[in-house]
């Protein structure tokens, strides 16, 4: 058995051996005994489940199934939801769409994400959304749903379509106070790889960006404060 | 305003409030970092009477399905 990664929901993993996307795990299920991790879930672009039994063989529950030991998870224990990451102004700032139509919302989530050290561009709609992803692809998108013209699904749509003319799949968040599970339902089938209820709180987004960021561009130890 | 009229209208003002919540966290995250942009006051000042104004539309909707 391979060593298992320290799980915990909300952890970003990336399939290995291809071009999987980055996603954050959804459920962490550990051993009632041992409390080691037996199982995890999360949500794909394609709104397809996946599980993973470590113990078991593996058990199928969408149709897709991952072995845990063939993905990379990015745990670092050090880092929290208490803002510590927060300190850390890397040299690889992620490229971030905020696509949000309450124009104090987009300017202060902006003003937040540079301060961060990323690069954030702001669509106050899906138009405008869609001609700033196509000019550059980003990494991450910050989608509104309830917008003037296109809903934020729709964008979703579209960047994960553009995704494979860019080799780059960008992740997706949704930001909404649009908090049904059948709204939930409709981020997972559009490819949304998190929904976030607001009022969000700024130093989760900035981990949960954070750990995304360390996936895709690992930082050496002892880089961040 | 019949009741669906009414949950709708209820629905805006509950997500109006929640974006008011999320300027407001994100501005004082701003300030707290110690380096804000010269109107970070107001925009969070701005955001406390767009939550009153809110809270007055919430509760006339409350009354208006009490009558």
């Amino acid at each position: 058995m391979p060593d298992l990664p320290e799980l915990r929901v909300g952890d970003c993993v990336r399939v290995l051996g291809g071009e999987g996307p980055n996603m954050l795990v959804d459920e962490v299920i550990r051993h009632p005994v041992d409390g080691q991790v037996v199982r995890c879930l999360w949500v794909d672009e394609q709104g397809l489940v996946h599980f993973t039994d470590h113990r078991a063989d593996n058990l199928e529950l969408a149709g897709v199934r991952t072995k845990l030991s063939a993905i990379d998870v990015n745990t670092d224990r050090t880092r929290s939801f208490n803002g510590a990451t927060a300190q850390c102004d890397h040299a690889h700032p992620l490229t971030i769409l905020v696509v949000e139509d309450n124009e104090d919302g987009a300017n202060c989530m902006a003003t937040l994400l540079r301060l961060y050290g990323h690069r954030v561009q702001v669509a106050p709609n899906g138009r405008s959304a869609l001609e700033l992803a196509a000019e550059t692809p980003p990494d991450v998108a910050l989608l509104d749903i309830g917008l003037p013209d296109l809903n934020g699904w729709e964008i979703a749509r579209w960047l994960n379509e553009q995704a494979g003319s860019h080799k780059k799949l960008p992740f997706l968040i949704a930001i909404t106070g649009y908090t049904s599970e059948l709204d939930r339902q409709r981020s997972r089938k559009a490819g949304i790889g998190l929904h976030l209820n607001k009022p969000v709180d700024p130093a989760e987004l900035v981990a949960v960006l954070e750990r995304f960021r360390q996936v895709i561009a690992p930082t050496p130890q002892g880089d961040c404060g | 305003m019949n009741d669906a009229c009414l949950n709708d209208h209820r629905d805006t003002i509950i997500r109006g409030i929640c974006d008011c919540a999320c300027v407001l966290g994100n501005t004082l995250e701003v300030i707290r970092r110690g380096n804000p942009p010269e109107g970070a006051l107001r925009l969070a000042m701005r955001q406390r009477e767009a939550l009153i104004r809110l809270a007055e539309s919430l509760q006339s909707l409350s009354i208006g399905r009490s009558a």
